[in-house]
């Protein structure tokens, strides 16, 4: 679908000097990745940690014909995450404004053309003040921190991410030898996850958020290794500079990408209705909160 | 492989500049706009911003600046804190009344952004004006028990000169005529409407189905090159997000003022307190921490406070430690906080609506906005269509909301429910000011700089929640018109006790009585001679549309009147 823009409208736009600084406003960006040497990767978990986050991950999101946590890389995701405090400033913000998994438009037609910016993604980006004492009572506590206990005790201490790790998984490995087991890998599934409903709160809820995210964050954050999960679950993922509209320059007329349509149904998506296990889900969900079935 | 950056400069524009004709605390969509005036009318302006500067080259004339360091990137943006600090760093507290005790809840409560160019940045830009009544609110109402309801010292036609100075200024997309309930206007929007998106056309046929009237959102999103900034390009990731390529409008006006050399903004500049002359009725001196965390300060003839509906009135009251706040000889400082009630009506489609591609709201209604007095009609709000953009708060609903692991788990990736084929109608309620709906320093909480942090005592008003009972199943029927195959209500509140909405309206009440307003008509505190607000804290009544272009066109008007009391619309737009 095109949507015309009036001529006049454009031209008068262009004129303005628009259309001029477009290009080179956008073609400019992607020389802020050129930053000094590259970090290294590291590892806060040991072997025996990982292989059991490893152990439970598979459980948790597991593999099918879709990508499950393990194979997205959400260990890595996590461990990363651990980890983030060891270098000579917090890795937990990455750069912008691309990835280069998408192309320039190309400046004559506004079609996707063929040169791609560089990865900004993989900078680092330097945090503020604040920002850098809230990471640090995020991943080790808040006594960690002057005055990130301030307000004890109306507002408890916090426990740091990495503490949590570090005894939420000694403790799965103490509770599947409760079971019987050597440790949670050897476990089946469904035990794994009954071990992993019994394990401390904080604990459930680091990992249950940080799968989520390792799945399907930019890959640059360690997860969703080449993006594998977007493409599993149909999703996007980061689509600049080119976007899902784009503008032809020529004649002032805005168009959908011929692959990924934005103003109409997209039929190469899955259009034909939930899973029956989830629709009975989400009819009882929405049914519970007094809303409608309408077919 | 990670690599290290250049850091990003704290202090923009002129940094030789140390003596200042007006400071600004805030840089966001009031502060921004109100410096733009003053800059391009010749004063010396020093911008405060609590928040990081993610816009290298906002100072830089060069064609292409800025470059922004925004990114489609859900982890940087949602997950963690890029915008945001964590509640345990600048915690807020909140109580729904006084009989909660001193608070029932201790972390965010409807927070905005940190961050050069404020809120505004985050926004997807949504920009319609105000109707005509909604500035005589008291006058259309009568007494409503409860409520604090009352008619603002200006009308409609005196602000319409700055609401279209702004849509320019700002540049605002929109069509002239398609939504019969809109406001007149003097002249038409800067620039057509760009795409719509494909939940936009569902959700309208929907609409035209039950003699609704669906347009085109008017939003501060460049639809064509325009200021120097390209076209949106309808990347997915508006609401939540910066623009990466500088599409939005959030800080045109703060460039331009930057691009004045009569400004300089000092970022990760947290403003603490308020200094008065003996009098009490002059400020001398703006006290803030600076990147470092050390105190300094900061001195100008005039000072501006453009930190939020919040933050302002926080700085008030810590201005006068143990008294009633800095210009309170009214007592209304930090009262009549109004939010929006918003009314999430929620449809499942059996079709994908990949709502990651587009601007979040590309079109909405207004019928729902009511008649003052028609029984019939209650003052609702303006009506969003949306959808959900966000993969990983997605999976998260799945995994932690609703429990769901192993093949389950895969089946709801793989279906999608809450994600590819969601549809979300916002209606943006107003919510009756309320004297007991305030904002003051919690007795006993500290951020870690020790300072007291803003306790926030909030609860709906009838009106507003018999207007979302009232509205609620027919956006439910609008889902079914619009070919849902489910459709219901959200529960109010997503685990937050206050709305989180990031309209933070309210606190600094407008208004020509000193004993019952604590601004005037040109938005200077009546208690002191050189101290304004030019943020969302001073609207008598919310309304029920967006809020923003509003609060730019009143800080638009206040800025001019600053520099010219008797024909303030004259100097608002002079060109860099």
């Amino acid at each position: 679908m095109r949507i015309r823009i009036r001529r006049r409208e454009f031209l008068k736009a262009a004129g303005a000097g628009g259309l001029a600084l477009w290009a080179p406003s956008l073609a400019g960006c992607g020389t802020t990745s050129s930053g000094p040497g590259p970090l290294p990767v590291r590892s806060f978990l040991d072997d025996a940690e990982r292989a059991t986050l490893t152990a439970l991950a598979a459980a948790v999101v597991p593999e099918d014909d879709t990508v499950g946590a393990v194979g997205a890389g959400a260990v890595d995701y996590v461990d990363r995450l651990l980890a983030s405090l060891d270098g000579p400033l917090p890795d937990l913000l990455r750069g912008g404004p691309f990835s280069g998994r998408e192309p320039w438009p190309d400046p004559r037609t506004g079609e996707a053309g063929s040169e791609f910016p560089d990865d900004d993604f993989v900078e680092v980006v330097v945090p503020s003040r604040l920002q850098e004492i809230a990471a640090r009572i995020e991943l080790l506590g808040s006594d960690a921190v002057e005055n990130g206990s301030i307000n004890a005790p109306i507002v408890p201490t916090a426990r740091g991410l990495r503490a949590i790790y570090r005894a939420g998984l000694a403790d799965l490995d103490r509770l599947a030898r409760e079971r019987g087991a050597a440790d949670l890998a050897s476990l089946d599934e469904p035990a794994r996850l009954a071990v992993f409903d019994a394990s401390d709160g904080d604990f459930r809820l680091a990992v249950l958020n940080h799968l989520a995210e390792g799945l399907l964050c930019a890959p640059e954050y360690g997860g969703n290794r080449g993006g594998i999960a977007w493409r599993d679950f149909h999703w996007d993922g980061d689509s600049q500079p080119l976007g899902h509209t784009l503008f032809d320059p020529a004649t002032g007329t805005v168009f959908d990408r011929p692959d990924r349509p934005n103003q109409s149904l997209d039929p190469a998506l899955p259009n034909d209705g939930l899973e029956p296990e989830v629709e009975r889900f989400v009819e009882a969900t929405v049914l519970g909160l007094g809303g409608k079935r309408f077919f | 492989m990670a690599r290290l950056p250049s850091r990003v400069p704290h202090v923009l524009g002129d940094t030789s500049l140390d003596r200042f004709d007006a400071v600004i605390v805030g840089s966001g969509a009031g502060g921004g706009i109100a410096a733009r005036v003053l800059a391009t009318n010749g004063l010396k302006v020093c911008i405060l911003e609590a928040g990081p500067n993610w816009f290298p080259g906002l100072d830089d004339p060069a064609p292409g600046n800025p470059r922004p360091i925004f990114a489609n990137d859900e982890i940087k943006a949602s997950v963690r804190g890029f915008f945001s600090w964590q509640a345990r760093v600048e915690p807020r507290s909140f109580r729904a009344s006084e009989a909660d005790g001193p608070r029932g809840y201790v972390g965010s409560v409807n927070d905005l952004p940190r961050t050069v160019g404020g809120g505004w940045v985050i926004a997807d830009m949504k920009s319609p004006r105000f109707a005509e009544f909604d500035f005589r609110m008291r006058s259309e109402l009568g007494d409503v028990p409860g409520a604090s309801f009352a008619d603002w010292p200006l009308d409609y036609d005196e602000l319409e000169p700055f609401y279209a100075a702004t849509e320019r200024l700002v540049g605002v997309q929109g069509e002239v005529g398609a939504d019969p309930f809109a406001a007149r206007r003097s002249g038409p929007y800067p620039m057509p409407v760009g795409a719509p998106m494909y939940v936009s056309h569902l959700l309208s046929e929907g609409a035209r189905r039950l003699g609704l009237h669906p347009f085109p959102y008017p939003a501060a999103v460049n639809s064509i090159p325009r200021d120097g900034r390209p076209a949106c390009n309808d990347c997915g990731f508006c609401s939540g997000y910066g623009c990466p390529v500088n599409a939005k409008g959030s800080v045109a006006p703060l460039r331009a003022a930057l691009l004045t050399g009569n400004v300089q903004l000092r970022s990760e500049c947290k403003a603490t307190r308020l200094e008065t002359d003996a009098s009490g009725r002059r400020v001398v001196a703006v006290h803030y921490l600076d990147p470092q965390g050390r105190p300094a300060s900061v001195s100008g003839d005039r000072v501006l406070l453009a930190a939020s509906g919040i933050e302002s009135a926080r700085l008030c009251l810590l201005s006068d430690p143990g008294g009633a706040g800095l210009g309170n000889s009214s007592g209304q400082l930090g009262r009549n906080l109004m939010f929006h009630f918003q009314t999430l009506a929620i449809g499942i489609y059996r079709q994908s609506l990949h709502g990651e591609r587009g601007k979040s709201v590309s079109a909405g209604f207004s019928d729902f906005r009511g008649v003052p007095g028609d029984p019939d009609r209650p003052l609702g709000g303006i009506v969003e269509f949306g959808t959900n953009s966000e993969k990983i708060a997605e999976a998260k609903n799945y995994l932690i909301d609703t429990g769901q692991r192993g093949a389950s788990l895969k089946s709801f990736l793989r279906s999608s429910p809450f994600g590819a084929h969601i549809a979300v109608m916002t209606m943006q309620g107003e919510d009756a000011p309320q004297p007991t709906n305030r904002v003051d320093l919690d007795p006993d909480l500290r951020d870690v700089d020790g300072l007291p942090v803003p306790r926030i005592t909030y609860q709906p008003h009838a009106m507003e929640l018999a207007a979302s009972r009232f509205y609620a199943p027919k956006l439910i029927d609008l889902h079914g018109a619009a070919g849902a195959q489910f459709a219901f209500v959200a529960p109010r509140y997503d685990g937050q006790p206050a709305p989180r909405t990031r309209h933070v309206l309210g606190t600094a009440r407008m208004g020509d009585d000193p004993r019952t307003s604590v601004v005037d008509r040109l938005q200077k505190f009546h208690d002191l001679d050189n101290l304004w607000q030019v943020d969302g804290g001073v609207l008598p009544t919310g309304s029920g549309y967006n809020p923003t272009l509003t609060l730019q066109a009143l800080a638009l008007r206040a800025a001019g009147a600053i520099v010219d009391p008797s024909r303030p619309e004259a100097v608002v737009e002079k060109p860099v």
